[in-house]
């Protein structure tokens, strides 16, 4: 609710510009290197896939063990999907919050696991927004990451918050 | 999100029914949760006893000796801009003319 009346705010805007960035261009003239080119996207998009990327390497602190982050991108059905092969957030019930742990970190406003100074963040923020408003913006947010790498075929669906 | 547990009362016929979690100390990871869901996993979060352990754990890995309730909060706007100032204080600082000042940016 509050994120729709003034989305930008949190996620930047969700119309479509052209800017010129800097891209990694698989199969361009110069074959695999990172290119400067006039990119058109949508600021808002990108931010809550961005938000939930971040996340995927902020683990890789928690598992020094982990060595992959594999990103889908469905053009056709309209989904991105983002998983690493670090521990799994623990489907746990949350003493205090009474929620477990996945709906409590992935679809409650200002929660997160990043409110002390001594951990190390590879880029993550600490406003307990970011995964929440890929959840809120959305239209079907899934949730996987709470089963191990393995056995990720499975994936409850969460309810907006 | 569910009611707070008035007491040990009955169990009359609630909306959800209350496991035996509640009344158990709430650093201790609850297994009964783990048991349905998650594999067999050992990993860094469950630990029993580091109730007295500062944060600062000197480990490989982040999050070893935390608790569920240590690892994963929540916080209210109020204590997330105490928590960080410096991220929503920024522009307080008049920035019309340049000059050179000496002052304590934050504390």
């Amino acid at each position: 609710m509050l994120g729709r009346l003034s989305h930008a705010q949190y996620i930047g805007s969700t119309e479509m510009i052209t800017e010129r960035l800097w891209v990694y261009d698989q199969g361009g003239p110069l074959t695999g290197g990172m290119q400067q080119r006039d990119v058109e996207y949508v600021p808002g998009l990108y931010k809550i896939f961005d938000e939930i990327l971040v996340n995927a390497a902020d683990n890789k602190q928690r598992d020094p063990s982990m060595d992959s982050i594999d990103v889908v991108i469905d053009v056709a059905e309209g989904s991105i999907s983002v998983k690493n092969n670090g521990n799994a957030v623990p489907v746990k019930m949350h003493a205090e919050e009474k929620v477990y742990v996945p709906e409590l970190i992935f679809g409650h406003l200002l929660t997160g696991s990043n409110f002390s100074d001594s951990d190390k963040k590879t880029t993550g923020g600490r406003n307990g927004y970011g995964a929440k408003l890929a959840n809120i913006f959305s239209v079907s947010p899934r949730c996987a990451a709470c089963v191990t790498y393995a056995s990720a075929a499975s994936a409850p669906l969460f309810p907006r918050t | 999100m569910s009611p707070a547990p008035k007491k040990k009362a009955a169990p009359k016929k609630k909306a959800a029914p209350k496991k035996k979690a509640a009344p158990k100390a709430k650093k201790a990871p609850l297994q009964d949760s783990a048991a349905s869901n998650a594999p067999a996993e050992d990993d860094s979060m469950d630990v029993e006893d580091n109730s007295e352990q500062p944060l600062a754990a000197a480990s490989s890995a982040q999050g070893e000796g935390k608790t569920i309730e240590e690892m994963y909060q929540k916080k209210t706007q109020l204590e997330h801009i105490l928590l960080r100032p410096d991220t929503v204080r920024t522009q307080l600082r008049p920035c019309g003319l340049q000059r050179r000042l000496l002052l304590c940016p934050s504390p």
